[in-house]
């Protein structure tokens, strides 16, 4: 670890990266561990007969899903390792936190679906704070289903130091 | 399940009822594999310390899915959550409790959409707010 530190100049010119599309297949079991996971009994995401009697004519995976699985967290499971939305970019200093996140939901998730998502660097800034000299990354994705219909938008933000 | 929310039932400035969570480790080792984020300060207390942390913390997107929960709690089946979005401004450590709460800021009618806008937080119990954001959502309407 004796190379110089990536500066702001370095990090810009990564704008636009692009990490490899990620792919997930919904499946009811997928919906299953995510609900049990969050303590989520709305039998609108697992009861059938229940969710047959809504519009929706059937079971749906809960939109909040997109905070555990898709184009974020699913990224760098390695050992003391926060997930990196796009790994293709380095990072240029030691530490990250999670900064913000949003979320925009288009077309419901059933299982069955196959949703493709990609996920690109947006945005590099830097800043003198709390945590002394700071970057701030942001991430921008967009997952379309197998019938090419917009999913969802994600914005991921998070602080490098 | 509560019944159906119109938005003509719903008033500027209401709480939505909160939602109560009490995220133990166990939880936590659930959601690390659900969402493949296996950062270890979030279930290994060595790990953690090492970190300048003092015990292991609650995932951010652990909070961010209750806040899923609270808002399509209150709205389903027949609303829809538009946008959702989070700030991580604390840390929660594990086996605590959790309030999940949301405040209802502006109604508004877009074509023909039935929008509600609201603010969204997590809460320790000492009442100080560990994740804040917004969220959009669209209700039903009586008269639709």
């Amino acid at each position: 670890m004796n190379e110089r530190l990536l500066t702001l100049e370095d990090m810009q010119k990564f704008i636009g990266t692009e990490a490899k599309p990620h792919v997930l297949h919904v499946e009811k079991e997928l919906v299953r561990h995510f609900v049990e996971a969050v303590q989520d009994p709305n039998p609108l995401w697992t009861d059938e007969d229940y969710a047959k009697a809504t519009r929706h004519g059937g079971t749906l995976a809960p939109p909040h899903i997109f905070c555990a699985c898709m184009t974020i967290a699913r990224c760098s499971p390695e050992a003391g390792v926060i997930p990196i939305p796009v790994p293709e970019v380095p990072l240029p200093r030691e530490n990250t936190l999670e900064g913000e996140e949003a979320w925009e939901f288009f077309t419901p998730l059933r299982a069955g679906d196959v949703i493709t998502s990609r996920t690109k660097l947006t945005d590099v800034k830097r800043r003198e704070g709390r945590l002394g000299e700071m970057f701030i990354l942001v991430y921008e994705a967009e997952s379309v289903n197998q019938r090419g219909e917009l999913v969802a938008r994600s914005t991921n933000t998070i602080v490098n130091y | 399940m509560a019944q159906q929310v119109y938005y003509e039932d719903v008033a500027e400035g209401q709480e939505i009822p909160a939602l109560k969570k009490h995220p133990t480790r166990r939880q936590l080792v659930m959601w690390a594999g659900a969402s493949e984020d296996f950062y270890e300060i979030h279930y290994d207390t060595d790990f953690a310390r090492k970190n300048k942390l003092d015990n292991v913390v609650v995932h951010g997107r652990l909070k961010a899915a209750f806040l899923g929960q609270l808002l399509t709690d209150w709205i389903s089946p027949d609303g829809a959550l538009k946008k959702m979005s989070c700030r991580y401004k604390g840390t929660d450590p594990s086996n605590e409790d959790m309030s999940i709460r949301g405040t209802v800021t502006a109604k508004r009618v877009e074509g023909n959409e039935h929008l509600v806008d609201l603010d969204i937080r997590t809460e320790r119990p000492d009442g100080s707010i560990t994740t804040q954001g917004s969220a959009t959502v669209s209700l039903p309407s009586r008269g639709a």
